[in-house]
């Protein structure tokens, strides 16, 4: 779960996959800004085929957090 | 945004009207310059549906009006634009017959068993028509490639009271039991067009699959099985989409049906300059100018096979060529006894001290093989002399498609300077080129400047 979180934050930001930090957040990538912040968010939706709400949306501002919201929606996800 | 708490289209407090007149505003952009084109999105949306175009999160969090489908579709739809303009579309639509113009096998059901008419699934064929008929307006070649009985299909074809195409519509026909991509290179050869401008269309998969196998450069598009989903398909299709549809895309086909006469002609001549003379040709020669610009501009975006250094000039580049006091751009329409070509080739002279280069130097293939391609060399000569220049530079740049014309400037005099370039000592006036006799200018250009 982690590691596809990181290959998408790797795709969007256009950083190679091995120097996304186990623990990303906007603050380590330039291109993680309010627009980069948007298009990672429609990556996720479209990876994990679910729907993120406007209000969470701004929330989930680090790969934790990502990964918290996503193991709660209920979808089947493989580790 | 549509939809809104007052119903009439027409209430100021509907904003529509605003709407409708700010777009049409936006539209006429293009009249700005002629090197603009408005790529119409809004027209496009509203066929798509707004609501799979947006998403309401994205406008409210990042003011972006398109989700990913739409910047998706709005890219597609910029690129194609750019694909046409630089002279991407395709030139030669060859359809089948039996299934595809029609419903049902003329040799088995008859005349009067086809599904062909103004019913049913008849006027789904009928509509397949209709499209294919636009298509012939707007300057696509039609010809015909069906496995048949020649006298059967034609005489549906002619006869048929529900048909919209005539055999009169189609610049070349393949009625025969042969292998289809073989007639594909045949009429191709006939046309003196190359493969890669055609597109087939045909509701068997298998002669599909074997088209598409046997020539990969032509485009197959994988007809809808049911015969109802083919009319709006072919109106979908982007391959064949132009910006504008000029006079000479509209006579287009005609051209070709005189280029058949033409060949006829040739067989039963004695000699070839006799054919020539029989031909009555008369070319003019004409500064480029507005009313030639579009079309000069799409011969250089679409002429491949006689063209000896493709520069893909668009009407901007040309437009900079014509304000250029060192520049002559001269465009050839030529006219014989079978038909008006219209402007049928392009020349551009530059001077640099004593030495005039030729730029540009292209034919439609239309006109070929008709010696015009000499007169307009020596027309060209004739006009870098009075320029002042003593020497004239020719180029040849190698193409995939050009090679025909290797050898131009050298088979004209032209020493070779080095690989693909040559000169011509104008001063040695014994040895330029002259107009070949069995054509004629008409009123011979005078220079305003």
């Amino acid at each position: 779960m982690r590691q596809r979180l990181k290959q998408l934050m790797a795709l969007t930001f256009g950083v190679p996959a091995r120097e996304v930090p186990d623990d990303a957040a906007a603050a380590d990538f330039p291109r993680w800004n309010s627009l980069g912040h948007l298009e990672l968010m429609m990556a996720v939706e479209m990876e994990f085929r679910i729907q993120i709400p406007s209000d969470q949306m701004q929330e989930l501002s680090s790969i934790g957090a990502i990964e918290d919201f996503v193991r709660a929606q209920d979808v089947a996800v493989e580790a | 945004l549509p939809g809104s708490n007052v119903l009439d289209s027409r209430a100021a407090a509907r904003g529509q009207v605003a709407v409708t007149e700010f777009v049409n505003g936006v539209r006429h952009l293009d009249a700005i310059a002629s090197n603009v084109v408005t790529v119409d999105w809004d027209w496009h949306a509203q066929s798509i549906g707004w609501a799979t175009l947006r998403d309401e999160r994205l406008w409210y969090l990042g003011r972006m009006r398109l989700n990913l489908t739409g910047l998706a579709i709005l890219a597609q739809m910029i690129a194609g634009h750019v694909g046409v303009v630089r002279g991407g579309a395709r030139k030669v639509a060859v359809v089948d017959l039996d299934n595809t113009l029609w419903g049902g096998i003329v040799g088995e059901v008859g005349i009067e068993g086809l599904a062909l008419g103004n019913e049913g699934v008849g006027l789904a064929f009928q509509d397949f028509q209709r499209e294919l008929l636009k298509w012939h307006d707007s300057g696509i070649l039609l010809a015909l490639c069906s496995k048949n009985n020649p006298e059967d299909a034609l005489e549906v074809l002619d006869k048929h009271p529900g048909g919209i195409l005539r055999s009169e519509h189609f610049v070349a026909m393949r009625i025969n039991w042969q292998d289809k991509a073989e007639n594909l290179r045949a009429i191709a050869r006939e046309l003196n067009l190359s493969l890669d401008s055609f597109v087939f269309l045909d509701d068997n998969p298998v002669e599909r699959e074997w088209v598409a196998r046997a020539l990969p450069e032509v485009l197959v598009p994988e007809l809808p099985k049911d015969p109802v989903d083919r009319p709006s398909f072919l109106r979908g299709a982007s391959y064949i989409q132009r910006i504008d549809v000029t006079s000479t895309d509209r006579s287009r086909s005609r051209s070709y049906r005189a280029a058949n006469l033409r060949a006829q002609t040739r067989a039963n001549a004695a000699s070839f300059e006799g054919f020539l003379d029989s031909l009555e040709q008369e070319l003019e020669i004409a500064r480029l100018n507005s009313g030639s610009l579009a079309r000069a501009a799409q011969m250089c975006q679409r002429t491949n096979q006689f063209n000896l250094t493709t520069r893909r000039y668009t009407v901007g580049d040309l437009e900079h060529l014509m304000a250029d006091r060192n520049a002559s751009v001269f465009t050839v329409a030529v006219r014989d006894r079978f038909e008006d070509s219209g402007i049928a080739g392009l020349a551009i002279l530059r001077y640099r001290g004593d030495r005039a280069e030729i730029d540009t130097f292209l034919l439609s293939c239309r006109v070929l093989g008709r010696k015009i391609e000499e007169a307009f060399l020596a027309f060209l000569v004739e006009s870098a002399r009075q320029g002042g220049a003593s020497f004239l530079i020719g180029h040849y740049v190698p193409t995939a498609k050009n090679k025909q014309v290797e050898s131009f400037f050298p088979n004209h005099g032209f020493r070779t300077v080095e690989e693909g370039a040559f000169c011509l000592n104008l001063r040695a006036q014994d040895r330029l080129p002259v107009v070949p006799p069995q054509i004629r200018f008409k009123s011979p250009l005078r220079d305003e400047e």
